[in-house]
């Protein structure tokens, strides 16, 4: 290691690849350029050389020095969104061909008739069955018809699909089917990508688990060919080493390994954050927090508890479900780009439609007409800078977008600005109430860090509202997701379904034994290292029930039976806890056991070497409390380290503001972190309540 | 902060707060009904205004105010902090009896402010019926335990004595159990944030929110109904039948009079009540008014008591559409519910197609009841693909989403929890061809189902409508009808029946059920739709080589990968009766 100590992290986005480079004495470098999204692997190139440049080293020899570089994409969402992933293919049970099309007959939008559904990453005319069946104990009730997937086969191949999906149900308890059809297919359709239940989503519920697998058809190619491209240019640069692919569940998995579940890129990008933030409240020294990433068009918000993010296996990206653990990264539509209008019964209605990048808001003066939330903040004169590069919006643009709108709900324009920040600070509040009430959080006991370009401008207010005692911003908080990915964990989870699998059907309660032999099962799959971490969960319900929660075992010595009980006590309290009710009387039932390997990263913690400029402190008027005010804008690299400032103030970053309103202080830690909290209270005395916090919490 | 900005802070609070009640109901309930989301949470002030709402079956939605007004009639004055009241008698407020309905009223500071509920449709509810629906029923007696309001819990104890009556009348009691304990805690977790809200934001400006909000809704609704043409538009839409002891067509009769931004919705003209258990009550008829017309307004309306008293709804007592003592009423929220929601929408054609849909799909399903071999424990289940939307213009119907009662809201249980959690399989599920109405924009695709039982003496109901000519999802602007529900039974020994719509069968091992189900009607001339789009549908299986030519006018072959499998029996699966899976 000592020969190659830089790590390297290069997040390509839609717009932009974020670039950071961890030296080895916790020195951080980062740099941003375009992406290239054509040949995405083109700006990565590009990147790493403006980030050796920045590092004062020819490419080859950073790259030379360079022991591993993870990589964070967006090249699978993309090719969700805009439809172009591979042609896909699917085989599934004789009887069951609908079962993905017909989206459980359920709409999202309920009264939205004048719309229509998402569109099948499979068209029908490419959806093929075969004859064969599992009972719902994974016994064969009728035999796999063999022609049948030849014929499949045939037809994939005239339809010239790149990708095929297979889904048999209840494969998740036998998966002898789908292997022997999948070695048909491969013998029949060399170098066409292969994606099989029972490999990518070993779990209950048909549906889900055939949407996950046609996911991970769909972008698998894509990813595939991506990194087969890149592993390429790398070579030719002469860099050997190890290339880590950033996973949905905020860990990293090796290139060569990243491919065949491609469905575990889908939120390659935002999986960075959660090891940012992990590291600012290691730097801390407090054990739970939320992180806030608002930027043009959507908010994301994701938890972190003791150093561990929250996990969904109920994620639906671009409305199409996914059964594989990823980190639970709520998102909704309100960014700085969310447009607010008056509903036809006068009142204020801010998102989900937005103006985006183009025309944008009507400020950026890009053809854009209605107004936004960038708008509005601009005229309360919360934006100290932070817009692209050449960008000056204008004020007039956004005054007279946001007077039309006050026109129709019967405001004055300041007050209509005022309204719609204090309306979509109230929108992301509730957003966070229902994300860290499904985890069984208390979001006033939560410090919330702040990102993306709109993050901070809010936060503060976000916080008042949620009653979190501390915001913190860190430093490079607009290239949060590439410095987190520096300090990625290898990650893996496993997953074997108990519901239906060979115990007597009428017994009630969790077999300890049979828990134990699945786990060794898991751990024995999990393939890892001595330094592994692994953490046990369990989908536990009660008997009859339909959803699951996902328990941690506690962690007992001696385990077997009594792991298992304090499993079942911490299964009805938490119950409790996110429902408003219990029942001790009732036997409960385990579904799913599941199984994280992490083996920690060996990074070190960031000790940031200060970087860019520091703008000059001036003063602007900005709307607190009802009234314009002269109000100080600092840089924050122009406070000094751990002095107590109070507000109000704007403190300007790089690529964002952030807004201390009066009666909140502020301090700069010596990283560069900026916390934010109640004016009658001290840091310390902040930071010490926070760090007594000790919830339980569901993943 | 100005009344609008905080009238829309607070909407979207309790909005949000209505929604966190229905996610903790989701994720903590029993039943397959329940699962498949056939429940709804709301909110009232003090005042016993219709504050916010989450619906996921709107049917249900529209119907809380009764329901509270019933709570209100027993036992205003005597409201204390930590009760909890129940009821789900169609002749004190509550819409039918299978949808249990749950009130909390919630206290801050020792003042009334606000009440909690929730609503949802349990799996047995006593009486003759399987998960609440007897077709044999002739009055509200027969029809279900009936449950006036009553106190479940007085000061946060609960009345052990109430609560055991009620479930000692039930076969599927766990299942019931568990479900009211959904109920109550996820009107508690609702109190728990109304709280905190109040706290957050002070109770003046809180009400004063709450007043701006409704007054709000009221405009938005007069601002759509004032876009429709002036005019009186009539309509008559049937339900099948009204169960076994009244087999013949049912009329509801509509006339719409639209005037400026006010609305009459008439339904005094329609057919006496019957015997049987397909009467709608007065709550029912307004909440499937209701969701009419959210249907065809902006989905951005605010969906509570705001918009509801934009609109005056007319009926008369001992009719079709408002029943009284004791007629049965269990079916009315579907098949009734359907009926007077196409009379609206029907209507509303008659002033401008454009306003309004196409005919969708008419509930009928088969739910099976029993305690599961296996497993020794109560089951329910239902096993149909559902039918489709109709079509609008400019848009499609949406596939197998179900009929109007949900507007999409309901969830399929999924394939393989269905046979975990019941003694039956479902061979085939899928998209019928040609099941949808054609049209330039075609309704969305029925189903074809089999499903067979793996267990004797299973009770099947046969519930719901749409098998008549007169009750087929309608097109419009020159779109065409879809075909009828239908089904047969194929027995296990060869014998094949046709189940009467609204009747209770026997059914026993390897005995499978086909059924077909409606698509949704088709809008404007099926030989515009683009071309491009006919032969994407035959390509796909969705539109037989036939009706394009015949219908649809495609005077060219379609050339491209035609659907590998036709649906229909698959024979090796049907002689598999031997269920391995029995021990």
């Amino acid at each position: 290691m000592t020969d190659r100590p830089y790590r390297v992290a290069v997040d390509v986005g839609g717009t932009f690849t974020d670039l950071a480079l961890l030296g080895p004495d916790g020195m951080e470098l980062d740099h941003k350029t375009g992406s290239t999204p054509s040949e995405p692997a083109d700006g990565l190139v590009t990147g790493l050389g403006g980030l050796a440049a920045k590092a004062g080293l020819p490419l080859r020899a950073l790259l030379g020095r360079t022991g591993v570089i993870v990589h964070g994409t967006t090249i699978t969402t993309n090719a969700l969104v805009t439809g172009t992933g591979a042609r896909t293919g699917l085989l599934t049970t004789h009887g069951l061909r609908d079962v993905l099309l017909a989206r459980q007959g359920a709409r999202a939008d309920q009264f939205d008739s004048r719309s229509a559904p998402p569109p099948p990453l499979v068209p029908r005319r490419l959806i093929e069955t075969a004859r064969e069946r599992l009972d719902r104990t994974g016994e064969v009730t009728t035999p796999l018809d063999e022609d049948g997937v030849l014929r499949a086969a045939r037809r994939f191949r005239e339809a010239g699909v790149a990708s095929v999906a297979v889904c048999f149900a209840f494969s998740y308890l036998n998966d002898a089917h789908e292997r022997r059809a999948a070695e048909i297919l491969a013998a029949e359709l060399p170098g066409v990508f292969l994606s099989v239940s029972s490999r990518v989503a070993p779990e209950v519920r048909l549906f889900e688990r055939t949407s996950t697998t046609v996911l991970n058809a769909y972008v698998g190619p894509v990813l595939r060919d991506h990194l087969d491209r890149l592993a390429g240019r790398l070579a030719a640069l002469g860099y050997p080493g190890p290339v880590l692919i950033v996973q949905s569940n905020g860990g990293v998995v090796p290139l060569e390994r990243a491919a065949e579940r491609a469905v575990n890129t889908l939120l390659s990008g935002p999986a960075g954050a959660p090891a940012a933030v992990a590291d600012v409240v290691a730097e801390l020294g407090v054990p739970e927090a939320m992180a806030v990433d608002m930027g043009g068009t959507s908010f994301e918000v994701s938890l972190s508890s003791g150093g561990v993010t929250g996990i969904t296996t109920r994620a639906e990206p671009a409305g199409h479900p996914v059964s594989v653990p990823m980190l639970d990264i709520g998102t909704i539509g309100a960014g700085g780009g969310s447009i607010a209008r008056a509903t036809a019964g006068g009142l204020l209605r801010v998102g989900p439609e937005s103006a985006g990048a183009d025309p944008g808001p009507a400020s950026y003066g890009r053809g854009g007409r209605l107004a936004t939330v960038t708008d509005a903040d601009l005229l309360l004169g919360y934006l100290a800078g932070g817009f692209g590069e050449g960008l000056v919006p204008s004020a007039d643009l956004a005054a007279s977008a946001v007077e039309a709108l006050g026109r129709d709900l019967g405001l004055g324009t300041v007050e209509t600005a005022a309204g719609v920040h204090r309306a979509v600070n109230a929108e992301m509040a509730d957003s966070l109430r229902l994300a860290t009430a499904r985890h069984g959080l208390d979001p006033g006991r939560l410090a919330l860090v702040a990102a993306g370009g709109a993050g901070p401008v809010h936060a503060v207010e976000l916080a008042r509202d949620l009653g979190i005692a501390l915001v913190v911003v860190p430093a490079g908080a607009s290239v949060l997701c590439a410095r987190g990915m520096l300090r990625a964990d290898l990650v893996s989870y496993h997953v074997r379904t108990l519901l239906g699998r060979g115990r007597d059907p009428r017994a009630t309660g969790v077999d300890a034994a049979e828990v134990d032999a699945a786990f060794a099962v898991l751990e024995g799959a999990a393939d890892a290292g001595p330094s592994v971490e692994f953490t046990r969960l369990a989908d536990v319900r009660y008997i009859g029930q339909v959803h699951e929660i996902t328990v941690p075992f506690p962690a007992v010595p001696s385990g077997g039976a009594a792991a298992v009980a304090g499993l079942v006590e911490r299964f009805h309290r938490l119950h409790d806890r996110l429902y408003g009710f219990a029942q001790p009387e009732v036997p409960v039932e385990v579904v799913n056991l599941r199984l994280e390997a992490r083996t920690p990263t060996a990074a070190p913690r960031s000790a940031p070497a200060p970087s860019g400029p520091v703008e000059p402190d001036g003063v602007r008027r900005a709307w607190f409390d009802g009234a314009f005010r002269e109000v100080p804008v600092r840089s924050v690299r122009s406070v000094p380290v751990d002095e107590r400032q109070e507000g109000p103030a704007l403190l300007a970053g790089a690529g964002t503001t952030i807004v201390v309103p009066p009666g909140f202080a502020f301090e700069v830690t010596a990283n560069g972190t900026t916390l934010v909290f109640a004016a009658d209270r001290e840091r310390a005395e902040v930071l010490a309540a926070l760090r007594e916090t000790r919830l339980e919490a569901v993943r | 902060m100005t009344g609008t900005i905080l009238a829309s802070v607070v909407g979207n609070r309790l909005h949000a707060i209505a929604e966190r009640m229905a996610d903790a109901m989701l994720r903590s309930c029993r039943s397959a009904a329940f699962q498949s989301r056939d429940f709804v949470t709301g909110i009232f002030d003090a005042d016993g205004a219709w504050i916010a709402t989450k619906d996921f079956i709107p049917v249900l939605a529209g119907s809380l105010p009764s329901a509270y007004e019933g709570v209100l009639a027993k036992f205003a004055g005597d409201v204390g902090e930590g009760d909890v009241f129940v009821l789900n008698d169609p002749y004190h407020g509550n819409n039918h009896p299978p949808d249990v309905t749950v009130l909390k009223p919630v206290f801050h500071r020792g003042v009334l402010r606000f009440w909690t509920a929730t609503k949802g449709h349990h799996a047995d509810v006593g009486g003759g019926g399987e998960i609440g629906y007897n077709p044999g029923a002739r009055d509200c007696y027969e029809d279900a335990l009936r449950i006036p309001p009553v106190r479940l819990y007085r000061g946060g104890e609960r009345q052990d004595d109430v609560w055991d009556l009620i479930l000692l009348n039930l076969r599927l009691r766990d299942a019931v159990e568990g479900d009211l304990h959904c109920q109550i805690g996820a009107a508690s977790i609702g109190e728990r944030e109304l709280l905190a809200m109040l706290d957050a934001f002070g109770v003046e400006p809180v009400l004063e929110a709450v007043r701006i909000q409704l007054a709000a809704s009221a405009r938005h609704m007069r601002a759509e109904i004032a876009r429709w043409p002036d005019g009186t538009y009539e309509a008559v839409r049937h339900l099948d039948d009204g169960g076994e002891h009244h087999r013949e067509p049912i009329a509801v009769r509509l006339a719409l009079t639209v005037a400026g931004d006010r609305a009459v919705f008439d339904f005094t003209a329609s057919d006496p009540q019957v015997v049987g258990y397909a009467n709608s009550t007065r709550a029912n008829t307004v909440a499937s008014v209701l969701l009419a017309l959210f249907g065809v307004t902006d989905p951005a309306q605010r969906r509570d008591g705001g918009a509801l008293a934009a609109v005056e709804i007319r009926t008369r007592p001992g009719t079709i559409t408002h029943a009284v003592e004791p007629a049965a009423t269990t079916l009315c929220t579907i098949t009734a519910c359907e009926a007077i929601v196409e009379t609206v929408w029907l209507a509303l054609s008659r002033a401008d197609p454009a306003i309004t849909h196409a005919g969708w799909c008419r509930g009928y399903a088969f739910a099976a009841v029993g305690v599961d071999e296996r497993t020794g424990r109560a089951f329910g289940a239902t096993g149909a693909l559902k039918g489709g939307s109709g079509a609008v213009l400019g848009f499609d119907g949406w596939d197998a989403i179900g009929p109007p009662v949900a507007m999409g809201g309901g969830r399929e249980v999924d394939v393989e929890l269905h046979e975990l959690g019941a003694p039956a399989t479902v061979l085939e599920q899928g998209f019928a061809t040609d099941s949808a109405g054609a049209g330039r924009w075609r309704g969305g695709l029925g189903g074809f189902s089999r499903w067979r039982i793996d267990q004797d003496g299973v009770r099947v109901v046969c519930i719901g409508s749409g098998a008549l000519e007169q009750t087929v999802p309608y097109g419009l602007a020159g779109g065409l009808a879809a075909p009828a529900n239908r089904s047969v039974v194929r027995h296990r020994d060869g014998r094949v029946t046709v189940p009467r719509t609204n009747s209770t069968l026997v059914l026993g091992r390897g005995d499978v059920i086909e059924i077909h189900t409606s698509g949704g009607g088709g809008y404007g001339d099926p030989r515009e739709r683009s071309r491009a789009a006919v032969r994407a549908d035959v390509r796909d299986g969705l539109v037989s080589e036939a009706a394009a030519r015949d219908v649809y006018g495609l005077t060219r072959r379609v050339w491209g990968t035609a659907p590998s499998q036709e649906t229909g029996p698959d024979t090796a699966l049907t002689a598999d009766t031997t269920d391995r899976s029995i021990p």
